[in-house]
């Protein structure tokens, strides 16, 4: 076999070992990256769902105010400060109104309702009662109330006043 | 070339191509069961969690301004509930006050001293004593197990003339 044709040869086999070497290179790198990416969407998954909750009653009283039930479904608890960045937003067939935490005209304020051990955290099956003033009493007509906890989770209900 | 160099080559990035398909191939197989095994793990801490209750019996009494509620519950899934988390039941309590509706959330009081709230009184099973986990006559220990009744009372200060609902919320239950 002639050496000019030995060496083509060579370099072929090497260059070809290289680039095999290099794709895989870049694939395994990439694999990592989706890796990565798919433990930080478990985790969020994780987060959502060891914080979640519930809203089991929704009234309006005669004084403009508005009562809402929440239990903590989740399976982690919720300090104050958590609990306080939450916020609700209250839609009706024409308007949306978001009611900050203790703050301004229309808001909320809470009182923790079964907190047996006195931690003073919503703990997992404790309920929360919200209290949200509002300037007016709602019109006849439905309503839908969504609690949105600190890390974006939300609850919903749907009620009618008369 | 000479045959025996594309021979060579050939074989180089078949070895390299099988190899990277079966790394490929495993990797994937064990991030798949990884998530599967994840997503199973919360689904089932969170399906242990769930529980439901249904309502089959209820009683109202009017005595020197209260009004008693007897509410019989039986426990339909998931799980037992400890007797200790019975106070984190939600009873509320909806009626008709004139042509006002008024609604309460009752506290849980043992003891029933407060002038309004709810408390258990016994747990049993087809009308007789618990068979399983059995719960002493204080209700300190033992369970409501899955098909067993829990008896509770709820009272409030007044008289409520009309039509009254008792809403009812198991300790653990499904978010949403």
């Amino acid at each position: 076999m002639p050496i000019g044709s030995l060496m083509t040869e060579t370099v072929l086999a090497v260059t070809a070992i290289v680039i095999a070497s290099m794709l895989a290179g870049v694939f395994l790198s990439t694999m990592n990256q989706v890796a990565d990416i798919q433990k930080q969407q478990l985790a969020k998954f994780k987060e959502e769902v060891q914080y979640s909750c519930k809203i089991i009653y929704v009234y309006q009283d005669n004084l403009d105010k508005l009562w809402i039930w929440i239990k903590n479904t989740g399976s982690r608890s919720m300090s104050l400060q958590l609990v306080e960045l939450s916020e609700i937003f209250l839609t009706s067939s024409s308007n949306v109104i978001h009611i900050p935490y203790n703050s301004g005209d229309i808001n909320w304020i809470y009182r923790l309702k079964n907190d047996a051990n006195s931690n003073l955290k919503w703990d997992p099956t404790e309920t929360l009662e919200i209290i949200v003033n509002l300037n007016n009493k709602l019109d006849l007509g439905d309503y839908s109330v969504k609690f949105v906890l600190f890390n974006g989770r939300s609850c919903e209900y749907v009620f009618s006043v008369d | 070339m000479s045959g025996l160099g594309g021979v060579a080559v050939f074989a180089v990035l078949t070895i390299t191509t099988i190899t990277v398909i079966g790394y490929t191939a495993t990797y994937f197989s064990m991030q798949i069961s990884m998530i599967e095994s994840k997503v199973n793990e919360v689904l089932e801490e969170n399906l242990d969690k769930l529980s439901r209750i249904e309502l089959i019996r209820m009683n109202i009494s009017q005595n020197n301004a209260t009004t008693s509620i007897y509410v019989s519950i039986v426990n339909k899934c998931c799980k037992p509930i400890h007797v200790k988390d019975l106070a984190k039941l939600d009873v509320i309590l909806v009626y008709r006050n004139g042509e006002e509706t008024k609604c309460i959330w009752l506290p849980y009081d043992k003891s029933k001293i407060s002038p309004e709230g709810w408390r258990p009184l016994n747990i049993t099973y087809s009308n007789g004593r618990e068979l399983v986990n059995p719960s002493n006559v204080d209700l300190s220990t033992g369970l409501w197990d899955v098909g067993e009744e829990l008896n509770i009372e709820a009272w409030v200060n007044l008289e409520i003339h009309g039509p009254l609902v008792i809403i009812l919320h198991p300790p653990y239950m499904r978010g949403g």
